[in-house]
């Protein structure tokens, strides 16, 4: 192996390995939870509510099937409980989510009841003979409304559709509102939507259970945690314990958050297989994506910057409302939308003077959940169009603007005034990067040949990744993301193995997690192999949610890693008769005057040669380590998004002409993986800012269930990006690594906006909601009297 | 979601197709690309009990160029996309073919069948009725040939009888005499139905003809403003000014029309007239 070093002078961290796992997914090689061949599977369908709020008066099975075809809420009622979680907070109102509707359905798609089939087709075919005599209420849909005009209540044991209204007014805000004109301050207002989206990830949720021959169950599910949902199985089927479940999760297609949460399908599914001793299988197809899982966003906000001639922000004022659907999903809950918006919502900014109030309503639609960002997205929108605006009523340079509130390096570590604990950064930097550019790269002409107007916007994040127990207690999260646990074993070939607690599901762990262990052990990266998802072999972990996993997996597989070359030394020391201290280790092996030793070689003394250990060296090679970061607010990566757009000002349609993210995210470990998860999440953000968005009507019917209706950008609709990296190490963690999985996506709404806005601004368009639609713009433009024939 | 259970006939001559097409009657629909039979049957908006694929009738895909074009049922977007004749019309058919849904759905989809689902958003429909092409029919009782701007006698609803399967769609021998032409498809995103869509096309004897597709309940000739289009050529229309004509047919025409809609109709044929002066059809 070459000695070669990259930045920070390491050997293995830095560098652009290509992903080890890609070969065998490119051949078609992925095995999913769908692919997996089990004799005698029982396939589920369901029936779901047609309508989205009403008194489910009774169920009517076609006679002629067996009995224990169907499967209701009374059939399961002794089987499996409702799903519940509620935040640890006095304001929190949370409502349990029925596995199986039970009562009344509060959105369209709830289940309602379980049909079992040979095969998918012949479940379905079952499924859609069931008759529900549903009485319909008055679907509950618009939470900005709901929260001057409360309807009523979807949940009999609560007051209102209030899942969580919490606000403070921090620094001088009140009296700053109160009074902007004593202290010489202009004010800008912006009232703000963000349209309700979903993950699509390329394969939809899916759950295998079967009896374990050995005892117990085992299941199959496409989930990013595959540890909690062993907990939450044995939580929810009484009988059923966490030893009696084995979860093995095999190949993932994409998650973004949406196998995050525990769903009412992976209960019934593991439940039935336990019930009826065999096995049984849920594959969600397209359209029950769309309407019963988890969605994500959906904001109304009223957004007030207060600040003096110089752009600085003296106070802002937020008041952010969520629509959270029916019920509160396990573990995300109904508030964390709103609560997280509110929270990050300062980003760079050092703005003290702040007055919040985040509320989210219970709807009769699919319940929120998270999806790349949670709650960031909302916030950077708010805060990058109205500083945005800060700028245009000054007739000033947004990135001048910017410069002005940035928070600077002198001031980090930097704790925001909503209790951020912002670990280091230079933002100045990146907007500087940024200014330069655009200036050198990219054409200043405002028209296009065309006649289209050009326009650039700019969005900046403060991106909070890999927190731990105090950050997650501080908001009252029923479970604590506190650590994660890798164990490492070395083998007497010379090959490492190591288990971790997270869940790669397109993320490349494989490679970067193994770029990690080669840094510490020495070992070429091609002998050492990376294993998850089995909760019989891993060590308990947290799976990959909120950008934690290099941090904290890293983290884990770093000290498990030093605790392997330490033993190797010992060993080493024992063989050849010397001191410790003596012992170098390079290149998989230990070298020392007396002579060299593999890794290997160790290793088969620990296993086999164990007439040659002294007593106070313990036989085998395996070392299992728990990373708790020394600090536990997180760290904070920070990114700025440029957009260029054209807009065509007779249609409406915008292009995006170039994209441009400068981010920091402290040390990397893998380059390739790192411009990779941005490219993927400005895409996803690029779908959020023009095309996504999952619409009901009035009564509560989902108007987009095929991508047909609800438009993800393709390749086409996604520009090359260009990426400029800085690298300032948090303090807090392994290597200086920080998390940055989500940042991509949070972004381009408020970058795309901005640049949308700047493009059309003499013609009087504002913009003020996404998606950004061509109607949307046009309708605009017609009433400014521009664009069209007319 | 599954398909339901259905029987799947599949002929290999075109007798055996109508025999089975009599004999099943309103049982059966006739499946050719499926691109839009298919979803409509998952979502269970149709139920067929039968389902007769004519793609093996090896006289069904088959492409004429000469003397007239001649389209046959089994012809898919793809086909016509990979055609190599010479020529205007050509041209025309290759790029309006290119610019439909994704090369998967182009290599499966028909032309005939896109022109028998009827629906207003469909790309066939715009093109071939502003070359009044012709449908021909056939059943046990006999063929026929309609005229497609009969054929289709609104939004989803065309003229084939229960007993009938369609075997090709056929231009007449003028239209190989085609000058010049424009178009304009605009879409929101690549490959979705177009939001608007509209053809300027000039004969060999001059004269102009204006259409608009991706509207309801069908497409729309604006016969006013191919005549303000000069048969000599000449200076480029203003934009402008085709729009405005353009706007007031439509709002004459469809009364009834979201605006917004009705001025991004005036748009693409603005635009599609402007790519017709400009003669681009190499």
């Amino acid at each position: 192996m070459g000695e070669s070093k990259v930045d920070g002078g390491y050997a293995h961290i830095g560098r652009p390995l290509v992903r080890v796992e890609d070969a065998r997914h490119l051949a078609g090689g992925g095995a999913f939870v769908a692919d997996i061949q089990v004799p005698g599977c029982l396939e589920v369908a369901f029936c779901r509510s047609p309508v989205a709020h009403g008194r489910l008066k009774g169920v009517t099975l076609p006679p002629e099937l067996p009995a224990g075809t169907f499967w209701t809420a009374a059939d399961i009622a002794g089987l499996a409980l409702p799903i519940y979680c509620a935040l640890l907070r006095p304001e929190f109102n949370g409502a349990p989510y029925p596995l199986l509707a039970d009562g009344k359905v509060r959105f369209a798609g709830e289940p309602v009841v379980l049909a079992l089939g040979a095969t998918r087709a012949e479940a379905e075919e079952r499924a859609e003979q069931v008759q529900l005599d549903i009485e319909p209420l008055a679907a509950v849909v618009d939470a900005w409304n709901e929260v001057d005009h409360p309807g009523v209540p979807l949940h009999d044991h609560l007051s209102s559709n209030l899942v969580m209204r919490i606000g403070r007014a921090l620094g001088e805000a009140q009296a700053i509102i109160d009074d902007p004109a004593a202290r010489g301050l202009r004010q800008v207002t912006r009232r703000l939507s963000m349209g309700r989206v979903l993950a699509s990830p390329l394969e939809c949720r899916g759950c295998l259970a079967y009896p374990d021959p050995a005892g117990g169950v085992v299941v199959h599910v496409s989930s990013q945690r595959p540890h909690l949902i062993r907990t939450f199985l044995a939580e929810q089927i009484p009988g059923l314990t966490e030893a009696d479940i084995r979860v093995v999760v095999p190949d993932v297609g994409g998650g973004f958050g949406s196998k995050s949460n525990l769903y009412p399908e992976e209960v019934l599914v593991t439940a039935l297989a336990w019930k009826l001793r065999r096995p049984v299988r849920w594959i969600e197809d397209r359209y029950e994506h769309f309407v019963a899982s988890n969605h994500s966003r959906q904001h109304e906000q009223r957004i007030t910057a207060y600040f003096d001639d110089t752009g600085r922000i003296h106070a802002l004022d937020a008041l952010v409302v969520v629509d959270a659907g029916a019920y509160s999903a396990k573990t995300s809950t109904g508030a964390i939308e709103a609560n997280m918006a509110t929270n990050v919502m300062l980003g760079p900014y050092d703005i003290r003077n702040y007055r919040f109030e985040a509320v989210s309503i219970h709807t009769n639609k699919s319940p929120l959940g998270p999806y790349r960002g949670v709650g960031r997205p909302g916030g950077c929108f708010a805060m990058e169009r109205i500083i945005e605006e800060v700028a245009r009523e000054l007739g000033a340079d947004p990135l001048d603007v910017r410069r002005a509130n940035l928070i600077s390096p002198a001031q980090m570590p930097y704790v925001s005034a909503t209790g951020l604990a912002y670990d280091s950064g230079n933002y100045r930097e990146i907007v500087d990067a940024a200014g330069r550019f655009v200036a050198e790269n990219w054409p200043a002409a405002r028209q296009a040949d065309d006649g289209a107007r050009v326009g650039v916007g700019y969005a900046m994040l403060v991106e909070q990744a890999a927190h731990g127990a105090e950050e997650w207690r501080r908001r009252g999260s029923p479970l604590i993301y506190g650590h994660e646990s890798a164990r490492a074993t070395l083998n007497m070939d010379g090959t490492l193995v190591i288990e971790v607690g997270t869940l790669s599901h397109g993320q490349g762990h494989f490679t970067s997690l193994a770029q990690i262990a080669a840094e510490i052990t020495t070992l070429p990266v091609s002998a050492i192999r990376i294993r998850q998802g089995d909760t019989s072999a891993a060590p308990y972990g947290l799976g990959s949610v909120a950008s934690r996993s290099i941090v904290m997996a890293g983290g884990a597989v770093a000290m498990a890693c030093r605790d392997i070359v330490g033993k190797a030394r010992a060993i080493h020391a024992v063989l050849h008769e010397t001191d410790d201290a003596q012992v170098e280790v390079r290149d998989g092996a230990c070298v020392s005057p007396q002579g060299t030793t593999s890794f290997g070689d160790l290793a088969r003394v620990a296993y086999v040669g164990v007439s040659k250990l002294p007593r106070s060296i313990s036989p085998g090679f395996s070392f299992q380590a728990d990373y708790r970061p020394s600090v536990e607010t997180g760290t904070f990566s920070y990114t700025l998004h440029a957009a260029r757009v054209s807009v065509d000002p007779d249609t409406g349609f915008v292009r995006i002409l170039d994209y441009l993210v400068v981010e920091d995210c402290g040390t990397v470990v893998n380059p390739l993986i790192l411009d990779g998860q941005i490219r993927g999440g400005v895409a996803q953000g690029i779908g959020q800012a023009l095309y996504e968005e999952m619409i009901y009507d009035s009564n509560g019917q989902p108007q987009t269930v095929t991508f047909g209706d609800y438009a993800v950008p393709s390749a086409v609709e996604v520009p090359p990006i260009s990426i400029l990296h800085f690298s300032t190490p948090s303090p807090h963690s392994e290597f200086g690594m920080k998390g940055m999985g989500e940042g991509g996506a949070v972004a381009p709404p408020a970058a795309i906006a901005n640049a949308v806005r700047d493009a059309l601004a003499e013609l009087g368009v504002d913009v003020c909601r996404t998606p950004i639609t061509p109607d949307y713009l046009l309708r605009q433009l017609h009433e400014a009297g521009q664009g069209g024939a007319r | 979601m599954k398909l339901p259970p259905f029987a799947l006939h599949v002929p290999r001559t075109l007798d055996e197709a109508l025999a089975l097409r009599a004999a099943l009657g309103s049982d059966a629909k006739v499946l050719a690309g499926g691109q839009s039979l298919l979803p409509m049957m998952r979502y269970r908006m149709l139920r067929p009990y039968a389902l007769i694929d004519i793609t093996r009738v090896e006289s069904l895909a088959r492409l004429d160029t000469a003397p007239a074009v001649r389209i046959g049922a089994a012809v898919t977007h793809a086909d016509v996309e990979r055609c190599t004749q010479a020529g205007a019309l050509f041209d025309l058919l290759r790029a309006h073919a290119a610019e439909i849904a994704f090369l998967p759905v182009r290599g499966r989809g028909t032309v005939v069948g896109s022109l028998v689902h009827a629906d207003p958003a469909g790309d066939w429909p715009l093109l071939l009725t502003a070359l009044d092409a012709t449908v021909e029919l056939a059943s046990l009782r006999g063929r026929r040939v309609v005229g497609l701007r009969d054929f289709i006698r609104g939004a989803m609803d065309s003229d084939v009888q229960v007993d009938e399967i369609a075997l090709a769609a056929v231009l007449p021998e003028r239209a190989s005499g085609l000058v010049r032409w424009g178009r304009c498809k605009l879409m929101h995103r690549a490959g979705e139905f177009a939001s608007a869509s509209a053809l300027a096309l000039q004969g060999a004897d001059g004269q102009w003809a204006c259409w608009l597709g991706a509207i309801d309940p069908g497409p729309l000739a604006l016969p006013a403003t191919a005549a303000r289009l000069p048969a000599a050529g000449g200076p480029t229309p203003a934009r402008r000014d085709i729009a405005a004509s353009a706007l007031d047919e439509i709002l004459a025409a469809r009364p009834h029309i979201d605006p917004l809609a009705a001025s991004r109709h005036a748009q693409a044929m603005a635009r599609a007239v402007e790519q017709a002066w400009q003669g681009v059809t190499a």
